[in-house]
């Protein structure tokens, strides 16, 4: 794996991880809207 | 070790010309692993001992029936922070720091794969920890309706309220950030040939923590920006005289609980897998066994959290569920369990200080899971729930369960870090005035507990006075004990110089590098056969 | 106060119980339930035991046989499925095993059907409220005034000297003895969880819901509990009193107490 295609992974596994807390968030709230 | 010499060929390269900078920036604007992992351990220090200092409060007060030290108000804002800060802002970041110095050592990586959000996931921390610990000298005090922060008590906090929530807000992004790190790191900076599956238990262990921390830390930051808006934006999530549910807080809270509870214990099972191989001088029995333990608790801890509800009256299938599914963590945990004892097993065993600290963990660790299957039977969690068996069940598993563990990786890595051993006979004394002292206090709670002492309480009938005097005592005495490992550190450069390998039995990357490992390591990748040789 | 430390660290050294009860274990409680939860708690721990022995054995045995200065030699064996598949096979037994007698309590906890007698509780900060049904009793019970005096900080009182410290309060709820009663539970302001260990129930008053727990007492007595959930300031001073009476005993009681002079009495110090 070269240097340029080490950042580019590491890029999209960044993004990958962040959006899945994000949606987890955005989830909850959601649930707690749906009940309340 | 015949490859540590071609270790050291990359490892000592053209990097030696930009060491670290000088004074205060070195630490506020590191982007180094190493130097951003002390810094979490000695931040995770210092609140051990702020935090600590709050359990010796509480301990005295409780010492004897009446009142003698402080108001009940004032004792519900130290059990409260003492909580928070114990879980927040010890041993999670303790672990933190420990992944931040040992992830990339063990892959054979240069560095965290984003080294300047790891600065940011540090620096947040004593800012949050700033703003709750601020919240003691604010009108109406500090945050005092328990760490679990349930509605609608919380809601009555004074001015501390949004302070809290904001803490909490900036902890759990901490996490995040770290816990993506490690993730990113993982997947992407090992060593050429390290699969999966060869990766040392305290990364892998990692891994799933770091994806379970993904999973519930924004949850808990939801539920408390439900919080905040419930209080100050007029909605009504979780109050009932507007149509919201209090008890759908406490779902959503050990939603986040459960897991959290294994994201403390998680890399504590890592440590110790590291460490009883090393002191064997052994294979870890059933590597990958451990790796499908570790992931199938992982997943359990998902399902079980209603078990910190069974009084609140949910319906009978639901406690069923939960009852039995809580019963089935007691299987991969015991996995763990017998595979450590098999790694001892005709092993060549020496017991020095991280051993010690590792075995101590095995007993007393297993001592809590056998209250936690007593906890998980739902008819007598009725009797138990919310008494002082709780608290010693809990106890059990995060003092001498992840706090020692921390202590095992502290005294193993230690040499790795400054380059000398640390003075084992003080490190010994540590161990076992920690050990005695742990079960004086935790133990006799077991008894009050069963005899019906609610947890929680700044005054209790004197029939529970003799076995509160004991812990009491004891808590103070673990207290004091823990001075000694402060002076192991503040000593820890005077010992002998410390070899690259340290232990006669360690293997792993991380003992490749000399010590104490350089500024920069592995900043190109290990060779293929060093890799191989060290996951034999 | 330092009598008492004195006095404490005494009883600790002689292993007196003079004047403590040192209760050890649960209590087997005086209602079948309790019984039944007390034998559910002891079996696992007896269970809890026999897997320690073993665990805590073996582990031992390796410590003392299997050490350097022994001159042990490492064996280099690092897995074995035979035994992966039992130590994993063996504990899944063990949990069917005390499943099911567990699941058969939680059925009997869970019929509260045709009771006798019911009783709503409703918490308050930091007091109970307790409304007998198709009667016209309802009274609050709070801490007694004997541990109000000796609660306070640094108190002249001794809290030795106090019967029942803690545990005492000014109008306890009594129940006619082998009567089937169910408790209704809500709350007024914040959580509180109604906590009477010899009854075997520990049920949470939730604002906005209503939870139920029913018991059968078969023997007389005063039994005495706590408020189980932190509920603010106050928490630790709501007790619990439970008096189970000769059914005779208790229709008189219920007729004294109808006129609601007590019921008045409260609410009026309650404004």
């Amino acid at each position: 794996m070269d240097e340029l295609e080490r950042k580019k992974r590491i890029r999209r596994t960044t993004l990958f991880v962040a959006l899945i807390a994000l949606a987890v968030y955005a989830g909850f709230i959601a649930m707690g809207v749906l009940r309340a | 070790m015949s490859t540590a010499t071609t270790a050291d060929d990359h490892l000592v390269d053209d990097h030696e010309d930009h060491g670290p900078p000088a004074g205060i920036k070195r630490w506020l604007f590191s982007t180094n692993h190493k130097d951003i992992g002390t810094l979490y351990l000695i931040f995770s220090l210092v609140m051990f001992f702020i935090g600590g200092s709050m359990a010796m409060v509480i301990r005295s007060e409780l010492a004897q029936p009446g009142l003698q030290f402080v108001h009940p108000e004032f004792f519900n804002q130290m059990t409260t922070m003492h909580a928070l800060i114990m879980v927040f802002g010890a041993v999670m970041p303790a672990f933190v720091g420990l992944a931040n110095w040992m992830i990339p050592l063990q892959l054979g990586a240069p560095d965290m794969a984003l080294p300047r959000m790891n600065n940011w996931s540090f620096w947040i921390l004593p800012v949050a920890f700033g703003i709750l610990l601020s919240t003691l000298f604010m009108p109406g005090g500090a945050p005092a309706g328990g760490w679990t922060m349930y509605p609608p008590l919380v809601l009555q906090t004074g001015d501390a309220f949004p302070f809290l929530i904001f803490s909490v807000h900036l902890m759990g992004l901490s996490s995040i950030m770290g816990a993506i790190n490690v993730i990113v790191t993982i997947i992407n900076m090992r060593a050429p040939d390290m699969t999966l599956l060869k990766m040392p238990m305290f990364v892998w262990t990692w891994l799933i923590t770091a994806y379970l921390l993904i999973a519930v830390m924004p949850v808990l930051a939801g539920a408390v920006t439900m919080l905040l808006t419930d209080q100050f934006f007029g909605t009504s999530f979780f109050l009932a005289a507007g149509g919201g549910d209090p008890v759908m807080f406490q779902h959503i809270f050990w939603f986040f609980g459960h897991p959290e509870v294994y994201i403390m214990i998680l890399p504590a099972f890592g440590v110790v897998s590291e460490i009883i191989p090393t002191f064997a001088r052994k294979k870890l029995f059933g590597h990958d066994s451990m790796v499908y333990a570790a992931s199938c608790i992982a997943f359990l801890s998902f399902i079980v959290w209603a078990h910190h509800m069974f009084t609140v009256g949910m319906p009978f299938t639901g406690q069923l569920f939960f009852m039995f599914a809580t019963m089935l963590i007691a299987v991969p945990t015991g996995v763990k369990i017998f595979n450590w004892i098999a790694t001892m097993w005709r092993g060549a065993m020496t017991f020095e200080t991280p051993m010690l600290f590792s075995l101590g963990f095995v007993f007393l660790f297993t001592i809590g899971g056998f209250s936690g299957l007593m906890l998980a039977i739902a008819p007598a969690d009725v009797q138990y729930h919310d008494t002082y068996f709780v608290v010693a069940h809990f106890h059990y598993v995060l003092v001498p369960g992840s706090i020692f563990a921390i202590m095992a990786a502290a005294y193993y890595w230690l040499p790795k870090w400054t380059g000398h051993m640390y003075n084992e006979k003080v490190g010994k004394l540590h161990f076992w005035a920690s050990t005695i002292f742990v079960n004086l206090t935790f133990f006799p709670m077991h008894f009050l507990g069963l005899a019906g002492m609610p947890r929680r309480i700044p005054d209790y009938s004197t029939q529970f006075a003799d076995f509160n005097l004991w812990a009491s005592i004891g808590a103070i005495g673990f207290g004091l004990s823990q001075l000694i490992f402060v002076y192991v550190l503040l000593t820890a450069k005077k010992g002998a110089k410390a070899t690259d390998r340290v232990w006669e039995g360690s293997h792993g990357l991380e003992w490749t590098v000399p010590s104490p490992a350089p500024w920069h390591t592995f900043t190109t990748p290990p060779k293929h056969r060093i890799a191989d040789e060290s996951f034999d | 106060m330092i009598r008492n430390t004195l006095l404490s660290l005494l009883g600790l050294a002689l292993a007196s119980t003079a004047k403590a009860d040192w209760a050890l274990n649960m209590s087997k409680g005086v209602t079948d339930l309790s019984l039944e939860t007390y034998n559910l708690h002891m079996m696992v721990f007896w269970w809890c035991v026999a897997i320690g022995v073993v665990v805590f054995g073996v582990m031992i045995y390796s410590l003392f046989k299997h050490r350097k200065s022994q001159g042990a030699e490492p064996a280099d064996f690092s897995h074995s499925t035979t035994a992966e598949v039992i130590w994993t096979a063996v504990p899944v037994i063990i949990l069917v095993l005390m499943a099911v007698p567990s699941a058969e309590t939680m059925i009997k906890l869970e019929d509260d059907r045709d009771p006798d007698l019911s009783i709503v509780i409703t918490g308050y900060q930091w007091k109970w409220h307790y409304k007998y049904q198709d009667t016209d009793v309802d009274f609050y019970s709070s801490l007694s005034r004997s541990s109000l005096e000796a609660r306070r900080l640094n108190a002249e009182v001794d809290p030795f000297a106090v019967d029942n410290y803690l545990l005492e309060v000014d109008n306890p709820v009594v129940v006619p003895k082998g009567a089937k009663v169910r408790l209704l539970f809500t709350s007024n302001d914040v959580l509180h969880a109604w906590f009477v260990p010899d009854l075997a129930i520990k049920k949470d008053a939730i604002p906005g819901m209503v939870n139920n727990a029913w018991f059968r007492a078969n023997e007389v007595g005063t039994y005495r509990g706590q408020c189980a959930e932190l509920c603010g300031k106050d928490h630790g001073y709501m007790p619990i009193v439970v008096e189970v009476v000769e059914p005779e005993a208790y229709e008189a009681w219920v007729a004294s107490h109808s006129d609601s002079q007590i019921s008045s009495a409260a609410a009026a110090g309650m404004e």
